[in-house]
């Protein structure tokens, strides 16, 4: 018959202290890349813009360039400060029946996935990730609406082995 | 075994023909919707030969149809094995389709009044996600269509058997208990099904737009042609008399509206039943076409049931039984019960999930839910009426051409958004249970949610800096049909949740699908 005893509460295993995975040191090297690289795609819109905003008011609009080598370095800076910030709140774990994953400065959110849950794993990189050496893994579960859980900056042998691991597990765990 | 299910390639009834011309017709108004416009344009402009040519032309396509679902009814081929059914379909392009009996999660029917003299049905596969893909079997005798259902779910309990010998697994088939009547829909009842649907909100504010002229048009009318002179002397005004003809307009509009929703529902539910038994609720209705609708309990993924304020009028409720699909085709794979009081509502609860969560109550206004914290209703305030306030107050001070009286307009929003957050609170509530949970949502009306806390597939705890500073945290659980979101309660509870809800899914060992 089906059996329901009652268990203690007081000792299931918690989410809070979970020994928490970092991502891949190339995963930092990438964000701060394109952090650069989008300040420097800034400054050229606002250079650009400024020059044509100058021919349209027929010099009356006219900002000295200098304020530009004050952008850049100022954006910049910014752009890549929050990289450091953030990136190391970003982190993954793998428990015996599940993975998590926690990400999140301010707003901060810790998401776990069953192994038995899981539909299928994917792995995927860009030209620019395999360039800085990582990859990123997305994992399915059934029906979901509010999109996946995509763990992003793995190292590229991490990543394969995450993968061959979990699809390992769902194929043992699975019961239909 | 009957003959029919003997795994030899077999053909449809040729009235399948039909099935196959209204499936060829769907997709031709699909795709030819916008090529449709300027081509009726151009019909009803030219005259002359052009016209009669276009003619000629639609009866060539309508005989092209036919022809067309005639040999797609020629080229049709299915059998059903041991553990699929293979069907086989396509002239120029053929498709072999492959449904496997495990796929499976519903044998649905539907009888069309062609079919009923000869006892045939269209078979529907219904299986979890990719709407494609789907298995249709038309025009195939009744019997085949419970024989098939019989063996799918055979197959999936012997299956489940061999799978784990864990005894703790139930066995849906362990004791076949009989089929009984649940619900029946009386000619009220049609009525009432139509008047609460949505359908008549629906075809409102798609009018909209046109209201203000049409209401010009006919109301300018009415009043010339159907008032007598006499009347627009006695009432004086022909402000008041144009006013009395839009409201009028208004009410024969609603009146319309409301007797198509009761139309629509009548030919869709007439005759409606709804079984238990056999560890699966079954739905049979309509009034040309009878569609049969089952799921079984194994499926359920969420319950929820819903009151808007018309329903809550005439005491019913409406509910809803989930399977797993992906989002847009949540609504197509649900089991939809449109019209229901609340005694039917329990018996429902407790004769689909009862035995795993027998303290279920679906009913959002019976007993006690319990709230959140306050502080849902000052966040909601901020994100939902201040912030949007003061965007458009600065978009309005960049702008040219606003006076300063009027960047405070945006701000009124602020009491009504406080209005909106604080009924949001009321509504807002939770009963947990030792195996599953009930969120009850709201504005006007209500949203009851249910599921078992073994079904989950995914848990997420976040936070706010706000929440942090107060030590709450929001839960958000994904199902394969639906997610349940509980906003502020204390960061302890909702990790401890987690943390017990994984148990449940993480030590259970039946089956979730």
């Amino acid at each position: 018959m089906f059996e329901n005893s009652q268990i203690e509460t007081d000792n299931l295993p918690t989410t809070t202290d979970v020994d928490w995975q970092p991502l891949d040191p190339g995963y930092r090297r990438l964000r701060v890349a394109t952090a650069i690289a989008t300040a420097i795609v800034i400054a050229i819109g606002a250079a650009v813009g400024q020059y044509f905003l100058r021919r349209q008011s027929g010099g009356v609009v006219d900002l000295p360039v200098v304020w530009l080598f004050f952008l850049v370095p100022a954006l910049g800076l910014l752009m890549v400060g929050w990289v450091y910030i953030s990136v190391p709140k970003l982190g993954y774990a793998v428990r015996e029946r599940d993975v998590l994953y926690k990400s999140g400065v301010w707003w901060r959110s810790l998401t776990a996935i069953p192994f038995n849950r899981i539909q299928h794993v994917e792995k995927d990189s860009s030209p620019l990730d395999r360039f800085f050496g990582v990859a990123n893994l997305k994992i399915f579960t059934a029906g979901s609406a509010g999109g996946d859980l995509r763990i992003e900056g793995l190292s590229d042998d991490i990543a394969e082995q995450l993968r061959a691991f979990l699809l390992e597990r769902i194929g043992s765990s699975i019961e239909r | 075994m009957n003959a029919n299910t003997s795994s030899e390639w077999q053909r449809s009834s040729p009235l399948s023909a039909v099935f196959f011309i209204g499936r060829i017709i769907q997709a031709i108004v699909k795709n030819a919707v916008q090529a449709a416009a300027p081509l009726a344009a151009f019909a009803f402009t030219a005259d002359g030969p052009i016209g009669g040519n276009l003619i000629v032309g639609a009866s060539l396509a309508a005989v092209g149809v036919v022809v067309a679902g005639v040999l797609r009814y020629l080229f049709f081929r299915f059998r059903i094995d041991e553990k699929s059914v293979v069907i086989r379909d396509g002239v120029f392009k053929k498709t072999q389709l492959d449904v496997e009996f495990d796929r499976i999660q519903a044998v649905n029917t539907e009888q069309n009044i062609l079919y009923r003299p000869f006892e045939l049905v269209n078979v529907m596969l219904d299986t979890a996600g990719s709407s494609g893909q789907e298995g249709v079997l038309p025009g195939v005798p009744t019997d085949l269509a419970r024989d098939l259902e019989q063996r799918v779910a055979t197959r999936s309990a012997a299956r489940r058997a061999e799978r784990s010998q864990n005894p703790n697994i139930e066995d849906e088939h362990a004791a076949p208990e009989e089929r009984r009547s649940l619900l029946r829909y009386e000619w009220s009842d049609l009525i009432l099904v139509g008047l609460t649907s949505n359908r008549a909100l629906v075809f409102l504010a798609v009018l909209a737009p046109f209201s203000e002229r049409v209401f010009e048009a006919l109301g300018a009318r009415i009043v010339d042609e159907a008032v007598p002179e006499a009347v627009v002397e006695t009432l004086g005004s022909g402000l008041l008399l144009l006013a009395a003809g839009v409201l009028l307009i208004v009410v024969v509009i609603a009146g319309l509206l409301a007797l198509i929703s009761i139309l629509g529902a009548i030919f869709r539910y007439y005759g409606y039943e709804l079984n238990v038994g056999e560890r699966r609720l079954r739905a049979t209705g309509g009034l040309l076409t009878r569609h049969e609708h089952s799921i079984r309990h194994a499926k359920i993924q969420t319950l929820v049931a819903k009151e808007s304020p018309i329903q809550r009028m005439f005491g019913v409720l409406q509910f809803n039984a989930r399977q797993a699909a992906s989002g847009a085709e949540s609504s197509k794979k649900s089991f939809l019960v449109p019209l229901l009081r609340s005694a039917d509502l329990s018996a429902l609860t407790r004769e689909s999930v009862g035995d795993e969560y027998p303290d279920l109550d679906l009913e959002p206004r019976s007993g006690e839910f319990e709230r959140v914290h306050p502080y849902f209703i000052r966040a909601s305030i901020l994100r939902h009426g201040l912030l949007p306030a003061t965007v458009v107050t600065i978009a309005m001070i960049i702008l040219p051409g606003f006076s300063n009286a009027a960047l405070l307009l945006p701000f009124a929003w602020l009491p009504v958004s406080a209005l909106i957050a604080w009924r949001r609170y009321r509504c807002l509530g939770v009963r947990i249970g030792s195996t599953g949970l009930t969120l009850r949502t709201g504005l006007l009306g209500y949203r009851t949610i249910a599921h078992l806390y073994r079904k989950v597939q995914r848990v997420t705890v976040s936070q706010s800096p706000f929440q942090r500073r107060r030590g709450l945290a929001t839960l958000r659980l994904h199902l394969a049909g639906g997610a349940v979101r509980i906003p502020f309660v204390p960061r302890e509870n909702a990790e401890s949740l987690a943390d017990y809800i994984l148990y449940c899914a993480e030590s259970d060992q039946r089956a979730w699908l």
